[in-house]
C-alpha cells in the first residue's frame, strides 16, 4: 500500500512537472503550441470532404440488376453503327474448328485400327499342329475327370442337361460338314476363352455326347444311342461357339449361387467319363479312317529296286493298282497294300510300262513292266 | 462534475452530432469537426519523430479514412477516440513500413549532443538575467527539448504520451484507442512521464 501511494504520488509529481513545461512553453506562445497543418492540407482535405459529399449518389449505389438490363436494352435500341461491333472473324474462326474437328474425326475412322495387322498365311505348319492338336485332345479330356455322388449333383445337372440339350439340337443340322475342314483348320488370334473352348475337336465330341447323354439318359436309351451317333460327328467351329454361349449363359446364371455351379460342373465331368467309357471304340475307329483318307501330298517316285520288290511281293499276294492321274511326264497310281492301307506312287514314263485303257478298274501289280529294262 | 468534465462531455455530444450530419451529407459540419481537431491529429502525427511532409501525408490520409468511412460511424463511440484510432493504425502502418530502429540510435545520439548545447545555453541564460531575448531563446530551446524527448520514447509510452498529454484522452479513452489494458497503459503513462522529467530535469530548476 505504501508503494503504490509512494508510486501514485511520484506519478503525480512528474504530471505536474511536464505540465508545468507545456505551461511555459503555451504562455509564451512559441512554436511549439503555434504547430499547425499548412492551409494547403486544409483545403486538400476540406475539398475531399466536400466532394465526397456531393459524389454520394454514385459512390454509394451500385448498379442493380435492372439497371444492367436496362443498359443491354439501350444498348439494342443505338443505331447499328453505334453498337459495339463483333469482329467479323469470330463466326469465321468458329466455322473452322468445327471443320477441323470433323476433319480429324472423319480421317481417323477411315484408318485401319491396326495398320501393322497382316492376316495369318495357312501353312503346312498350321496343318500339322492341328492335326496334332486333335490327337493330343483326347487324353486331356481324360485327365479333368472326377468323381462325386449323384445326390449332390442331381439338382443342377437336370438344369445344365436341359440347356445343352436345347444347344445340341440347334447344332445337329450344321454337323454335317466334312472332317477334312477340320484339320485344315488355321490358327488365328482369339480370346484365351474361345481358345480353350476350341482347341480339341475330341474334347467338343465328348462334350457333345455327354450332351447327348443327358438328354436322354433320363428318359430313353435308344435316344441317347442316336444322339452319340449324331454327336460324333465333329463340327468344331459352330459345336465350339454354342459350346461356350451354354457356359456362359449358365454361369451367368448360376452366379449368385456358386456352390451350385460348381456342383453342376462336378456333375457334367462324371457323365463324361461315363459317356466318354462308352463310346471309346467308336472314336478309336474313327481316328483310323482319318488316317486312312488321308490324301497324299506327295506321291514318292517309284525306284527300280522297290519296284523289285513290289514285284516280289505281288508274287506272294497280289498287289493291286489303280491310276489316279496321268502327265506328260508320269503317271501317279495308287498302290493297295492291303484292304484298308494304300499308297501312292508317281512312275516315269519313260521307265515303267502301263496298261492305262480301263482306268476306274484295279489291276494286278505284275503287270506293270519296267521298259528301261529292255 | 466540475466546469471543464461538463465542457468536455459538450464537446463530446457535438462532436457526434456534427458527425452524423456529415454522415447525412453535411459538409459544414465536417468543417467544423476539421477546424476543431486538425490540430490535436497533426500534433500527434508530428510528434512522432516525423518529418513535416510525413506529418502532412498521415494527417491526409487519417482525415480521407474518416470522410469515406463516415457512414460507418456510430453515435456509441467518442467521435475523438474513433478519430484517433484511425490516426494510430496509420502511424502504425508507416512505422512498419520504414525501419524506425535506425532513427532511434540517430535521434539518441542527437540527443546527447543537443544535451552538450543546452547547457551551455542555459549557462548563459542564468548569466545573464531576465534578458526577453534570451526567454525566447530558452522557450524554443525547451520545445526542441520536449519534441526530442517525445521522439526518444518508446513507442507504446510515446503513443500514450501524445494522446493524454497532446490530445487531451484520459487512460481509460487510451486503452480503448490502442486496444490495450488499462494498467498497460497507466504503466506506459509513467514510464514515460520518468523519462520526460529526467530528460528535462534542467529545465524545472
Amino acid at each position: 500500500m505504501a508503494t503504490n501511494k509512494q508510486d501514485d504520488k511520484a506519478l503525480a509529481e512528474d504530471q505536474a512537472f511536464i505540465q508545468s513545461l507545456y505551461d511555459d512553453l503555451s504562455e509564451h506562445n512559441g512554436d511549439y503550441t503555434a504547430e499547425q497543418p499548412s492551409e494547403q492540407l486544409d483545403q486538400s482535405i476540406l475539398a475531399a470532404a466536400h466532394k465526397a459529399v456531393k459524389a454520394r449518389p454514385t459512390l454509394h449505389i451500385e448498379k442493380t440488376s435492372s439497371r444492367q438490363t436496362s443498359d443491354k436494352k439501350q444498348e439494342l435500341n443505338r443505331p447499328a453503327d453505334k453498337r459495339k461491333k463483333i469482329a467479323w472473324y469470330y463466326p469465321a474462326a468458329t466455322a473452322a474448328s468445327f471443320l477441323l474437328v470433323g476433319l480429324i474425326v472423319n480421317h481417323q475412322l477411315s484408318v485401319p485400327i491396326n495398320p501393322e495387322y497382316r492376316a495369318p498365311l495357312v501353312s503346312m505348319d498350321h496343318i500339322t499342329k492341328a492335326e496334332q492338336s486333335e490327337s493330343l485332345a483326347a487324353p486331356a479330356a481324360e485327365m479333368e475327370l472326377d468323381t462325386f455322388s449323384d445326390q449332390e449333383v442331381l439338382p443342377a445337372a437336370a438344369e445344365q442337361a436341359f440347356k445343352e440339350e436345347m444347344l445340341i439340337g440347334e447344332s445337329d443340322d450344321a454337323f454335317a460338314e466334312s472332317e477334312q475342314q477340320l484339320t485344315a483348320s488355321v490358327e488365328v488370334p482369339v480370346s484365351a476363352y474361345k481358345k480353350s473352348m476350341k482347341s480339341s475337336p475330341a474334347q467338343l465330341q465328348s462334350k457333345a455326347e455327354v450332351a447327348g447323354e443327358i438328354s436322354a439318359g433320363a428318359v430313353l436309351q435308344s435316344t441317347e444311342a442316336e444322339f452319340a451317333v449324331a454327336a460324333a460327328k465333329p463340327q468344331p467351329s459352330i459345336a465350339a461357339e454354342k459350346e461356350a454361349k451354354a457356359d456362359m449363359l449358365a454361369s451367368n446364371d448360376l452366379t449368385t449361387e456358386m456352390h451350385k455351379q460348381m456342383l453342376a460342373e462336378q456333375a457334367q465331368q462324371q457323365r463324361r467319363q461315363a459317356a466318354k467309357a462308352k463310346l471309346a471304340p467308336a472314336a478309336k475307329d474313327r481316328m483310323l479312317s482319318k488316317q486312312t483318307f488321308k490324301p497324299p501330298l506327295f506321291p514318292a517316285v517309284l525306284a527300280y529296286e522297290e519296284y523289285k520288290s513290289l514285284q516280289e511281293q505281288s508274287k506272294q499276294k497280289t498287289l493291286y493298282w489303280q491310276l489316279q492321274q496321268e502327265t506328260d511326264s508320269s503317271y501317279v497310281i495308287k498302290l493297295f497294300k492291303t484292304e484298308q492301307t494304300s499308297v501312292f506312287y508317281r512312275l516315269n514314263k519313260n521307265s515303267f510300262q502301263l496298261d492305262i485303257s480301263s482306268e476306274d478298274k484295279k489291276r494286278p501289280f505284275a503287270e506293270i513292266t519296267y521298259t528301261a529294262e529292255k | 462534475m466540475d466546469a471543464k468534465a461538463q465542457e468536455n462531455i459538450s464537446r463530446q455530444l457535438l462532436d457526434q452530432t456534427q458527425m452524423l450530419a456529415y454522415a447525412q451529407g453535411d459538409a459544414a459540419a465536417f468543417d467544423q469537426l476539421y477546424a476543431r481537431h486538425k490540430t490535436a491529429v497533426y500534433r500527434f502525427f508530428i510528434r512522432q519523430n516525423l518529418t513535416t511532409a510525413v506529418a502532412e501525408e498521415l494527417c491526409h490520409d487519417t482525415w480521407l479514412k474518416l470522410i469515406n468511412n463516415r457512414a460507418s460511424y456510430q453515435a456509441n463511440a467518442l467521435f475523438t477516440t474513433y478519430l484517433f484510432t484511425i490516426a494510430r493504425r496509420i502511424a502504425i502502418d508507416h512505422a512498419q513500413k520504414k525501419s524506425v530502429l535506425f532513427e532511434k540510435q540517430q535521434i539518441e545520439d542527437d540527443l546527447d549532443s543537443l544535451d552538450n548545447q543546452e547547457s551551455s545555453k542555459t549557462q548563459q541564460i542564468t548569466e545573464n538575467n531576465h534578458d526577453p531575448q534570451l526567454d525566447a531563446a530558452v522557450n524554443q530551446t525547451l520545445a526542441d527539448a520536449l519534441k526530442q524527448q517525445i521522439a526518444a520514447l518508446p513507442y507504446e509510452q510515446r503513443e500514450v504520451f501524445l494522446l493524454k498529454q497532446e490530445a487531451g484522452f484520459s487512460i481509460d479513452d487510451i486503452a480503448r484507442i490502442t486496444f490495450q489494458n488499462k494498467e498497460k497503459v497507466k504503466s506506459s503513462w509513467r514510464y514515460a512521464l520518468q523519462k520526460m522529467r529526467k530528460g528535462l530535469s534542467f529545465y524545472g530548476n
